[in-house]
């Protein structure tokens, strides 16, 4: 048995290594819509969080598939994943390769590889979720970045979180604060829970930049939402995708208070809406179709699509199960609040 | 001072640093009877991943925790057999057959994973309870840290004292030690070599295989593509760290966990001004400085890695 069968072994193990390559190599397949004289192919690449995040990537895919379910627009959309930052231009390369229409992505980090490929190939329309940065003007002309103003439901969600907590100390569990956006949503919390809770103390955490675990450790968000209790918080804010869920985890299984972001995550993460008061949203997949919309009708424009409140690009998710346990009180405070960003009457204070 | 306790809040921290050593500890002790009979095992990081995505699930379509829990370790325990075969009877490099199996793992997990699971938006099948221990879980300190844990944390700290006792206590131990330090001596004193290597082997499978339980059974009640995020590598580290030895490898573990959230602390609530990428950099600088030397000699057991032939 043992005698002679090391090469046994080696092509054995040499089977195992190809399957796990092939494995890794297949992604999901597409689907391809009927009765149209052109197919727009839409490619999405994801950064390290993935679809999985059921927030922010998973939202800005919504936006693709929303486009292929709608007929008028003959889209057919596929993802891919990445996995480390390194996979960025690879991943984009692939969609290049394959001759796509448009190619979306998702995240501040992918910028720079999305910049260079838009150089690259003017010949394909590139949108960038999350990127504002055209310090290199001027913009490519097959180029646009859709911004959200982040400051703002971070400001209603912190300005709700003031007036519910009982013990004047809320958190927030957040992703890299490399990322401006998640900055955004967090500065913005703070400054509305100071607005309506001047004595409100707000505790905060960023995640320490790890490569996969990016975006991507809920252990860890859990790990930083239970200390917050320790301290005396009530109402945790997951910022940062299965980071920030973790947090949220954290808050349900304490009995706590949470706040989701991005998307409604009393819709995408069902786990936690019992202790979940309200998310604090950007319109990711509204803002995605938006652009596809814009190339397949041909009005396609580069530079910045801006999203806010005065535009219904971000808001306030429902309370859902805290619907009733708010109070009438409360809950017209936050409207004022609400009206008054819209109107611009006050600002955030959140500036870069 | 008091101000300074309640931020501290050592009660809460060594809590938390004992719950995130949990699969850190299991795979160690994994390691530990591998190498101890004489099979490296890097393997442990896919056999947590693997566990950790079967374990879920089975928990998925069963509805039940426990029934994931079962599946977790038993998937553990047949990851580990390949590793078994392939290194111990096809004589593969125990490193290549480690690595071979890590990189299967995540392709393999992941891809189930995006093919049945990833669109699943319903409520997940949950979290092990919560059991707090009657009467010591009343104590103050020891009773918030020890007593009111989940499954696989108690299970570790009790295995600890198991894996101890089965490795320097009986004569299954010494037939263990003896098959890594010398086999052809063990082989010699008719001890089966193969067969103690396998068992070991396996054993180690089903320990790492609860640790992989911990990621999406206890702590998300939820499996993410490559969640277990290289503690499979800490915990080898761990067990260096630790010479072979349960009880160090869970002093070691601790040590790992226990600065990551202190890291962590002196950035949320402490406020050092430092920035927080030199805070998340301690664990890793701490390893560095513990395995560089700090620690003295650490011998590892002779025939470890070395595949055996018999006659």
């Amino acid at each position: 048995m043992v005698r002679g069968s090391r090469l046994t072994g080696v092509i054995a193990a040499a089977t195992l290594v190809a399957a796990a390559v092939l494995a890794v190599g297949c992604g999901s397949t597409p689907t391809t819509g009927s009765s149209c004289s052109k197919t727009w192919k839409v490619g999405l690449v994801t950064d390290v969080g993935k679809l999985s995040d059921k927030s922010f990537n998973f939202d800005s895919y919504k936006g693709v598939q929303d486009a292929q379910a709608d007929s008028s627009l003959c889209v057919q959309g596929r993802a891919i994943e990445s996995s480390v930052e390194s996979d960025y231009p690879k991943n984009i390369g692939q969609f290049v390769d394959q001759k796509y229409d448009m190619i979306v992505t998702v995240g501040f980090k992918l910028g720079d590889a999305t910049i260079k490929a838009a150089k690259a190939n003017p010949n394909i329309k590139f949108v960038m979720v999350d990127y504002g940065d055209f310090t290199d003007n001027p913009t490519p002309s097959n180029l646009v970045g859709l911004l959200f103003k982040e400051d703002q439901p971070g400001f209603l969600a912190g300005a709700l979180a003031g007036l519910l907590t009982k013990s004047n100390v809320i958190g927030a569990v957040a992703g890299l604060q490399t990322v401006p956006p998640v900055v955004h949503y967090v500065q913005g919390y703070e400054n509305g829970a100071k607005y309506t809770n001047p004595k409100v103390k707000v505790l905060k955490i960023y995640q320490p930049e790890s490569g996969a675990k990016d975006f991507n450790d809920p252990d860890w968000g859990k790990q930083q939402a239970t200390t917050f209790f320790g301290q005396g918080a009530d109402i945790i804010f997951g910022v940062g995708g299965n980071t920030g869920n973790g947090g949220l985890l954290a808050a349900k299984e304490k009995g706590k208070m949470c706040i989701g972001v991005d998307v409604d995550q009393y819709v995408s993460y069902p786990d936690v809406d019992s202790c979940l008061i309200t998310s604090a949203e950007k319109h990711l997949d509204k803002a995605v179709k938006t652009a596809i919309t814009t190339m397949v009708q041909g009005s396609f424009k580069s530079g910045l699509l801006t999203f806010e409140m005065a535009n219904d690009g971000v808001g306030l998710a429902p309370y859902h199960d805290f619907d009733s346990k708010i109070s009438a009180d409360v809950k017209a405070k936050i409207a004022d609040v609400q009206a008054k960003l819209k109107a611009g009457s006050i600002t955030t204070g959140v500036t870069s | 001072m008091t101000d300074f306790l309640s931020q501290l809040d050592p009660v809460s921290l060594l809590s938390i640093t004992l719950i995130t050593a949990t699969p850190l500890v299991l795979a160690a002790m994994g390691g530990m009877m591998c190498e101890r009979s004489g099979v490296v095992n890097i393997a442990l990081e896919g056999i947590m991943l693997t566990g950790a995505f079967i374990g879920y699930g089975v928990a998925f379509f069963t509805h039940s925790v426990w029934i994931g829990l079962a599946a977790a370790i038993v998937s553990g325990m047949l990851i580990a057999t390949l590793h078994a075969v392939l290194s111990i009877s096809f004589l593969v490099d125990q490193i290549v057959s480690g690595m071979v199996i890590n990189i299967l793992a995540v392709g393999i997990t992941g891809v189930f994973y995006r093919t049945y699971l990833e669109s699943a938006t319903t409520v997940g099948p949950g979290t092990f309870p919560h059991w707090d221990v009657p009467v010591l879980s009343a104590i103050p300190v020891i009773g918030p840290i020890f007593f009111q844990n989940q499954f696989v944390t108690y299970a570790m700290l009790i295995l600890i004292f198991v894996v101890h006792f089965i490795l320097f206590r009986t004569v299954w131990g010494l037939r263990t030690r003896a098959c890594g330090e010398h086999p052809r001596a063990a082989e010699t004193a008719g001890i089966n070599v193969y067969f103690v290597r396998y068992v070991n082997v396996i054993a180690s499978g089903a320990l790492a295989g609860l640790g992989g339980a911990y990621f999406s059974l206890q702590q998300i009640g939820n499996f993410l593509p490559n969640m277990t995020g290289g503690r499979g590598y800490i915990a080898l580290a761990a067990m260096i760290f630790g010479k072979w030895t349960p009880l160090g490898a869970f002093a070691a573990s601790l040590l790992f966990s226990g600065s990551d959230q202190v890291g962590s602390r002196l950035q949320s609530v402490f406020h050092v001004p430092i920035p927080l990428q030199f805070l998340g950099m301690i664990p890793y600088v701490l390893t560095i400085i513990v395995v560089a030397g700090a620690m003295g000699r650490a011998v590892a057991p002779a025939a470890v890695g070395i595949p055996y032939k018999k006659g």
